[in-house]
């Protein structure tokens, strides 16, 4: 049972600083009741996007809408909104025991045991100056805030700088139990796309301020793949058209070409071809989508492409 | 496909009252009291203690016994005026970030932050007005001094005494605020711009007051009215400084 209204719909939502535009015309739709992977390069916008829905931000054209409401000076949609960031700034004499004490009173659903036992998981000490934690403490603050405070929609914006393996895995451990129990909608932000690839329900992806992706994880994991054979069989096969070439690499006379727009028949054609196609990570995806090639490259184009090497994301669209 | 028991969006089974809002951000104020309630009147002390054992040394070595008249000038207490209104400078450049974080609006935080400044005035007030009634019956701690009723505040009947310091104090911090908002919206250089435009303001006035020769005029017109008068006329430049913050507010942009 899911609700008909998204917990975030955005309308060519376009926010500018002065000559630069860090959203450009971005319309998405995010489900309400999903872990919804929010990524991107450094730079790409999804910070200020998520200022945006959290009202931190105004737009400059568009619109947000946060569970059908414009989220800016709506106290009756922030209530429901825990924003979480990396950069999160906390009064110079606060003590992690002051955070502790003070978020409560602004999350109606804020759990203190678990809250407790996430002091414990994340070994935070409770009573140091916030200003001498380590980064990883201090990431631990908010990611305790994020997790205890089960906000009906929750961004975490890099939540875990300087978290270890252990402490990311604990985090992703005690979101995902924590979701099953009160499921919520939560956006993630974040680098480690491999590590979340697994939680992710949904992934938008935003490339200079443009969203390039918004699609569920599960379909976009299907939809692209190596292609891998020899380079004869391989240009044949990218010469149909039917898939778009994201990256190439050669070795001999063989080819491997990461491409997108797997369905059925491309597969068929792909296997009849005699030509092995192998499933692709979603961060190699991302990060062929966001920094390798242009992305509306055609097959007949995917040489030229390739010649054109990485860094060609200016010249795009 | 997933079981919403948490609430979302137009189904939320309850709003958090607009009081509610407002009173979460006046104790987040006082979340840490250390900085807004110990440390001030902590500082306070230490100055009547200074102030105590200054007029102890006056006394065995002028063998004045009768210190009346040459402490009624003390300023200590604007001290106190002071911190306030750097408190309120520095809570709202510290805050404003951290509940915004806690998805406050800008409309809340700034009612629940004005409303500290009510609560906070009138708490020192009662602090203030218990210590001049103290000194008068002490006959100035024993030794003749003044620091809580002097030529400003501290003297005549009691709702005088209340008035002028909860008024005197308040204004301060809303003159605060004014600093406070434009730290938080423009940063450093907002406060070089209004800090420059208060100074002209201040030099426009003198200037225009020496022209017209009627600096006599300006200091009668503070004689007449008293602590009293000039507190009760400072009462609108004080409402005035609170709208202003508030619009300097409303967009300002929480930054990293």
């Amino acid at each position: 049972m899911t609700t008909a209204t998204p917990a975030i719909e955005t309308r060519g939502l376009t926010k500018r600083f002065g000559a630069m535009t860090a959203l450009d015309d971005v319309t998405v739709t995010i489900p309400a009741g999903s872990i919804t992977g929010l990524l991107g390069r450094n730079g790409a916008g999804k910070t200020t996007l998520m200022h945006v829905l959290t009202g931190q931000d105004f737009p400059s054209e568009g619109e947000a809408r946060v569970f059908g409401q414009r989220p800016a000076e709506n106290a009756s949609v922030l209530q429901h909104i825990a924003f979480i960031k990396e950069s999160q700034k906390y009064p110079d004499d606060f003590k992690p025991k002051h955070v502790l004490t003070s978020a409560p009173w602004f999350f109606e659903n804020w759990d203190a045991d678990f809250a407790a036992q996430l002091v414990d998981d994340f070994r935070l000490p409770l009573n140091r100056r916030i200003k001498k934690l380590s980064r990883g403490q201090l990431s631990a603050v908010g990611v305790i805030v994020g997790l205890a405070s089960r906000a009906p929609l929750t961004f975490f914006d890099e939540p875990y700088l300087g978290l270890d393996a252990v402490a990311r895995q604990i985090f992703y451990d005690r979101l995902l139990t924590d979701y099953a129990k009160f499921p919520r909608t939560v956006v993630l932000s974040t680098h480690l796309i491999d590590e979340v690839a697994n939680l992710l329900e949904h992934v938008v992806v935003i490339d200079q301020g443009r969203v390039i992706l918004d699609s569920p994880a599960e379909e976009l994991r299907g939809r692209a793949a190596s292609v891998i054979g020899p380079r004869a069989e391989v240009d044949a096969f990218l010469a149909r058209g039917r898939v778009e070439t994201l990256h190439r690499e050669e070795l001999g006379g063989t080819a491997s070409v990461l491409v997108d727009g797997i369905d059925d028949v491309v597969r068929a054609d792909a296997l009849n071809s005699g030509l092995q196609l192998t499933p692709v990570t979603l961060q190699q995806l991302i990060v062929r989508r966001t920094g390798g090639v242009l992305n509306d490259a055609a097959a007949p184009a995917a040489e030229a492409a390739a010649l054109r090497g990485r860094r060609t994301a200016g010249a795009r669209r | 496909m997933s079981v919403l028991t948490a609430p979302v969006g137009a189904s939320a089974p309850r709003t958090i009252s607009g009081p509610a809002r407002i009173t979460r951000v006046v104790r987040l104020h006082y979340v840490n009291w250390l900085t807004s309630v110990v440390l001030p009147w902590g500082i306070l002390m230490l100055i009547l203690g200074v102030n105590l054992v200054i007029w102890y040394l006056i006394r065995a070595g002028t063998g004045e016994t009768n210190l009346d008249q040459s402490t009624q000038y003390t300023g200590s207490i604007f001290y106190l005026l002071v911190y306030q209104a750097i408190l309120a400078i520095v809570l709202m450049s510290t805050t404003f970030t951290y509940s915004l974080s806690l998805s406050s609006t800008r409309r809340d935080y700034y009612l629940g932050t004005a409303l500290m400044f009510v609560v906070h005035s009138a708490m020192f007030t009662a602090g203030f007005l218990l210590l001049s009634y103290l000194e008068q019956w002490t006959h100035g701690w024993g030794v003749g001094g003044h620091m809580f009723q002097t030529i400003y505040f501290g003297t005549g009947p009691l709702w005088q005494r209340a008035f002028t310091f909860y008024f005197a104090m308040l204004g301060t911090m809303f003159l605060g605020s004014i600093f406070g908002a434009v730290y938080v919206r423009w940063r450093a250089a907002g406060l070089y711009v209004v800090g420059a435009v208060f100074l002209l303001a201040v030099l426009a006035a003198g200037t225009v007051i020496v022209r017209t020769r009627s600096w006599e005029a300006v200091g009668a017109w503070f004689q007449a009215n008293g602590s009293l008068g000039v507190v009760a006329w400072s009462i609108p430049l004080a409402a005035v400084c609170a709208v202003v913050a508030y619009l300097g507010l409303r967009r300002a942009v929480p930054r990293a």
